[in-house]
């Protein structure tokens, strides 16, 4: 096991020249690989190495030397960046062993306790209950605002029966002896039985091979489980006397006991605390020896950008699955996993400083990289790494995965109204809201516009916000403080209603960040409301890690093997250029619309006597490579002598394509791919479309020529006729259709065709026909290169109090809008107006309740915002629907 | 001690008028019957050393000629210090299409660009239909050097460069650079005429 490590701290440090070095040298693997032996290589620097790691996580082509049409940029460079990647993917590919993955299966919490010392049950926090397991009833409805006592097990049989119905008979006895052997070894806690159930199904997908030792009951179990608090302690002196322990012993306690009888099962492993945040991590017993490197940091960036109030604490460890005696199969590097439990800036207006704390965490979050191996002894202590790139380097790894993980009170708020939120939050309509104010979160504002976490990926949310909730005084319907706040720094804010109060946000997150070789996969996300003792509810994630064993000197010889391959790539004096051939170089797509994907391929073969670097390049320096509506996949690569590469050209118009496209007087695409080969030549490929009319309800757009203008209402009416025709009887809009259905109607929509549907028997069309052409009516409406309603009416539109006066407003709609308006509200109305089973008071609360649905489905789609016209603060989308409202009520 | 050069070189004309065969006959004193016309734009280098030991290395971008891909020739061409445009002797209109490169080159290329007009195919002069007085005094009255060549027969090739590696280092302006092949072009390049700017390393285009 040592000398293990000792690997891999060696494959860290070491780099490409190193392994050509090998490649030389024939000494045996082994010896070859201990660290003492190989000089740390001079001519690499601690800084370039931090480089080489923050350049892993982005895709090869953007790690290559600036180049255009005409300047190809350090050929030379760009080789050794290709090649090295294609080495190591091919190797790689040539050494895995057959079953040799293990999944590392790591549950991540966080938790701003708001100074609070543990008063409740964790274990739906600490040990959850995954999402997969509940019924589709409960995923849909918002969970129950009373704390549930985990203790409780009255309606969990039921849950159980029902789960146990779907199984196979295998699964079945499996879940009976667990259940007994359960009811055998624990008779203190009876929840327990509840989570041994119900992840009994996941067993099966936690392969043995690392944890020969683990009972299949406890396979499903968390192998790691990392926990991050934030407000531990609230006390002014904490702030300055930051050593006690105290409050993290009894945190660690309310967690084990959360953990129930399973807490036996987990040693802690590492904790880093600062002031209030603190960063715990158990792992399993049985694992305890795979993890090693621990390493700690915390930095603060509170009152005067140092103190612990906010900052971040951080652990590193690295993840060696235990090598089977028995046999050759190992993992030769470990997996490197860092976890950042970060609080930044509060208040809603604060913003900018939470990205501007975001990127002086990752700056100053550090580990230092170890002064335990001689080679590493004579960097400078400066020398350290910054966190955030902490994702799989390169040197690492020979085949590395690593992860980061962030598990969070970031603070960031919805940027909506305090109304607006409430009132979305409380509808029923849980889903369409949730899209609405995730659009509005800061946190996905700032990652969509690079301004933080750029990188980072989070699950779907499909929790309710985890922040404020009061505990005593005035709350609303779901628990949210009404607290009116006065002490909030004055910074100019639009609105005075935004200062007075908390709105209710996704303030505590988990996100992740992993190396392109990662396999990182995220199993549930959730918010735990039943734990209420604090201001914030914790929220938990579940991911699994997979890595794959490689045979280590089948790895080696096979890298050894590519090296040689691809040895004789530079210039030296009898230099002959690469040479290539290419299949065609003329894509022509034919007439390409809107979301329709059109897959060409591109062979490039190999007719020269040397390896052949290939990338994509543009033609002036800052532009694109590629046209937004051709996809190039890969976009770097190498080719063999006699060999061919098969690239793959996918013109595809999604959304933002199509509202560039629009505005481009001419239909005709064309555009000149460049192939460069390095040291060779640049190939030109010649891509050509015809991009089908652009739709506009206006029949004189004012950005584009008549000729290119489709009338929009027409095909509208098409749709609207026959969904009025066929369709009202079904709950339309509620599910969703079926794609291909979707494609051949819009097919019929460009083409004028009839549609090529019919009946059945009853003289009635499917439901997913039906399904199909709402589908087709919301995409139409979305991609007409205007919304239905003008942007610049859209605030007047909010204003409106009463039918009437929505009516009145209809006159300041441009006619063809006010045509499209009152077919498409016309159309929404009668399908409210339909006669439901229910008696009287039944059915209007039911034709309401559908109203409502309906106006939050098309709101935001007939006044749609656009992007450059949008304010800061968008117009409230509960206004939108009101308006709405008024027409098809 | 001697000095050294170093020059971007283009090829333009109009396609098929044998430009690539003039460069591989250049480079390699090699020729193909058969060959695939250029899509896209290779690079190749030559040394030419002059009798007073001068040598002159061209960096040489030999250009697809046909209409469609026109629009990038601009990217070839900028920063370039000679242009060679070829046309076919047996083909008038190829000597129009020459013309309009080389009108295309005075307005948009760097204004010290040295422009030589090639017409190739003299191993075919018995279909000839430009006379090289019509070429000749075009190209005088334009100020452009001038030759014929064959890129079959090698007739006229070395000629043509060499009197273009003789006229550039006179004329080549101090703020002209070198080729914009960067450091992958030349691993050293001592002895680069101090006239001239260091030749970027890494730098990757000079837009």
């Amino acid at each position: 096991m040592d000398s293990l490590l000792a690997t891999s701290v060696s494959s860290l440090l070491r780099s490409t020249e190193e392994l050509k070095a090998i490649l030389e040298a024939d000494a045996p693997l082994d010896e070859s690989l201990e660290l003492g032996t190989r000089p740390w290589p001079g001519a690499i620097s601690a800084n370039q190495l931090a480089e080489k790691r923050r350049l892993l996580a982005v895709p090869v082509h953007t790690r290559l030397s600036p180049a255009c049409a005409g300047s190809p940029g350090d050929d030379s460079g760009d080789i050794s960046i290709i090649r090295e990647e294609w080495v190591r993917a091919r190797a790689r590919e040539a050494s895995l062993q057959d079953g040799g993955e293990v999944a590392l299966k790591i549950r991540i919490g966080t938790f701003n306790v708001n100074g609070k010392m543990p008063s409740q049950d964790l274990s739906p926090w600490v040990r959850g209950i995954e999402p997969s397991r509940r019924s589709p009833a409960d995923m849909n409805a918002l969970p129950p605002l009373k704390p549930i006592s985990p203790l409780s097990l009255g309606d969990v049989p039921v849950l159980e029966r029902h789960d146990l119905s779907d199984q196979k008979t295998a699964g079945d006895m499996d879940i009976k002896s667990i259940r007994s052997q359960v009811s055998n070894t624990t008779n203190t806690m009876s929840s327990a039985s509840t989570t041994s159930f119900s992840t009994t199904t996941t067993v099966v997908a936690n392969p043995p091979a690392a944890k020969a030792n683990n009972s299949r009951a406890e396979g499903s179990d968390p192998d790691m489980l990392v926990l991050g608090f934030q407000e531990l302690d609230l006390s002014a002196e904490a702030l300055l006397y930051s050593t006690k322990v105290t409050r993290e012993d009894a945190w660690c306690d309310a967690v084990l006991a959360g953990l129930g009888e399973k807490a036996a099962l987990y040693d802690k492993l590492a904790s880093k605390q600062l002031v209030g945040m603190l960063l715990v991590i158990f792992v399993k017993k049985t694992l305890r020896d795979c993890f090693s490197d621990v390493k700690f940091c915390a930095v603060g960036s509170g009152i005067l950008g140092v103190m612990g109030n906010k900052g971040g604490t951080a652990i590193r460890v690295s993840f060696t699955p235990l090598r089977k005696h028995s046999s050759e199969i190992w993992w030769p590097s470990p997996t490197i996993l860092t976890f950042v439990n970060s609080h930044l800036a509060a208040f809603d207006e604060m913003v900018d400083r939470r990205n501007a704390d975001f990127h002086d965490l990752s700056r100053r979050l550090t580990f230092n990289s170890g002064n335990n191996t001689p080679a590493e002894a004579n960097q400078s202590p400066s020398q350290l790494l910054p966190i955030s790139l902490v994702v799989g380097d390169r040197a690492t790894c020979m085949m590395n995965v690593a992860h980061t993980a962030s598990t969070t009170d970031l603070n960031y708020r919805i940027d909506l109204s305090d109304g607006d939120i409430r009132t979305l939050l409380g509808s029923h309509l849980r889903e369409q809201n949730f899209q609405i104010l995730l659009r509005s979160d800061q946190l996905n504002t700032a990652i969509r516009r690079g301004e933080a976490f750029e990188g980072f990926k989070e699950a779907n949310i499909s929790h309710l916000p985890t922040y404020r909730f009061s505990t005593g005084g005035l709350v609303d319907d779901l628990g949210y403080d009404m607290k009116l706040t006065s002490s909030l720094p004055s910074i100019p804010w639009p609105g005075s209603e935004y200062r007075c109060r908390r709105k209710p946000g996704w303030t505590d997150r988990i996100l992740a960040i992993s190396a392109p070789t990662a396999s990182v996969a995220e199993r549930s996300y959730q918010g735990h409301r039943e734990i209420t003792m604090s201001d914030h509810r914790p929220v938990s994630a579940e991911f699994e890690v997979h890595t794959k064993s490689v045979g280590a000197r089948q790895f080696e010889s096979e890298l050894r093997r590519y090296y040689r391959l691809t040895a004789d790539m530079e210039e030296d004096e009898e230099f002959e250029p690469p040479k290539i051939k290419l299949d065609s170089t003329l894509l022509d797509y034919g007439k390409i619309a809107y979301e329709r994907s059109i897959a060409k391929s591109l062979e490039i073969e190999n007719i020269g006597k040397i390896p052949c670097a290939f990338r994509f390049i543009p033609v002036e320096i800052n532009d694109a490579i590629h046209p937004p509506w051709v996809q190039i996949e890969p976009m770097t690569g190498l080719v063999l002598p006699g060999e061919i590469v098969i690239i793959s050209l996918t013109a595809h118009v999604d959304l933002p394509t199509a509202s560039l496209l629009n505005l481009r007087r001419k239909s005709r695409l064309r555009s000149t791919l460049i192939l460069h080969t390095a040291l060779g030549k640049d190939h030109f490929i010649s891509a050509h479309a015809v991009y089908g009319p652009v739709r506009s309800i206006s029949p004189k757009h004012e950005m584009l020529p008549p000729e290119r203008v489709q009338n929009a209402p027409q095909e509208l009416m098409r749709l609207v006729n026959w969904l009025m025709s066929n369709a009202t009887s079904i709950d339309l809009f509620l599910h969703s259709g079926d794609e291909n259905l979707v494609t051949a109607i819009r097919e019929c929509l460009d083409t004028g065709d009839e549609f090529p549907f019919a009946p059945n028997s009853n003289g009635a069309y499917e439901e997913t026909i039906c399904l199909s052409f709402g589908d087709a009516l919301l995409r139409f409406l979305d991609s007409l290169a205007d919304p239905v309603v003008p942007p610049a009416l859209h605030a007047k539109c909010i204003e409106m109090t009463s039918r009437d006066e929505a009516f009145e407003l209809l006159d300041e709609f441009p006619p063809e809008s006010i045509n499209v308006w009152i077919s498409v509200t016309a159309f929404l109305h009668f399908i409210c107006q339909q006669p439901s089973t229910a008696n009287a008071d039944e059915g209007s609360r039911q034709r309401f309740q559908r109203a409502e649905f309906l106006s939050a489905t098309f709101a935001p789609v007939l006044l749609r915002e656009v992007e450059a016209t949008t304010p800061s603060l968008p117009v409230s989308p509960v206004g939108k629907r009101n308006f709405l409202m008024f027409f098809i009520e | 001690m001697s000095k050294q050069y170093q020059f971007k070189l283009v090829l333009l004309g109009e396609s098929a008028v044998g430009k690539s065969s003039l460069v591989l006959r250049f480079v390699k004193d090699q020729f193909d019957d058969y060959r695939e016309s250029t899509i896209g734009a290779a690079f190749l280098t030559q040394t030419v050393t002059l009798e007073d030991q001068t040598s002159v290395k061209f960096e040489i971008w030999d250009t697809a000629g046909q209409e469609r891909y026109k629009s990038l020739a601009p990217m070839y061409y900028r920063n370039a210090n000679c242009a060679v445009v070829v046309y076919d002797i047996t083909q008038s209109a190829s000597l129009e299409k020459a013309r309009t490169w080389i009108r295309e080159l005075q307005r948009q290329a760097d204004p010290n660009i040295v422009i030589a007009l090639c017409g190739n195919k003299t191993d075919l002069a018995a279909r000839r239909q430009v006379t090289q007085e019509e070429a000749k005094k075009y190209a005088e009255e334009e100020g452009l050097m001038w030759g014929e060549t064959s890129a079959k027969t090698g007739e006229g090739v070395n000629d043509i460069f060499t009197a273009i590696a003789k006229k550039l280092p006179l004329i080549a302006p101090p703020s002209a650079r070198g080729a914009t092949r960067g450091a992958a072009g030349a691993p050293a390049r001592t002895g680069v005429d101090l006239n001239k700017q260091p030749v970027a390393q890494n730098e990757p285009c000079n837009c």
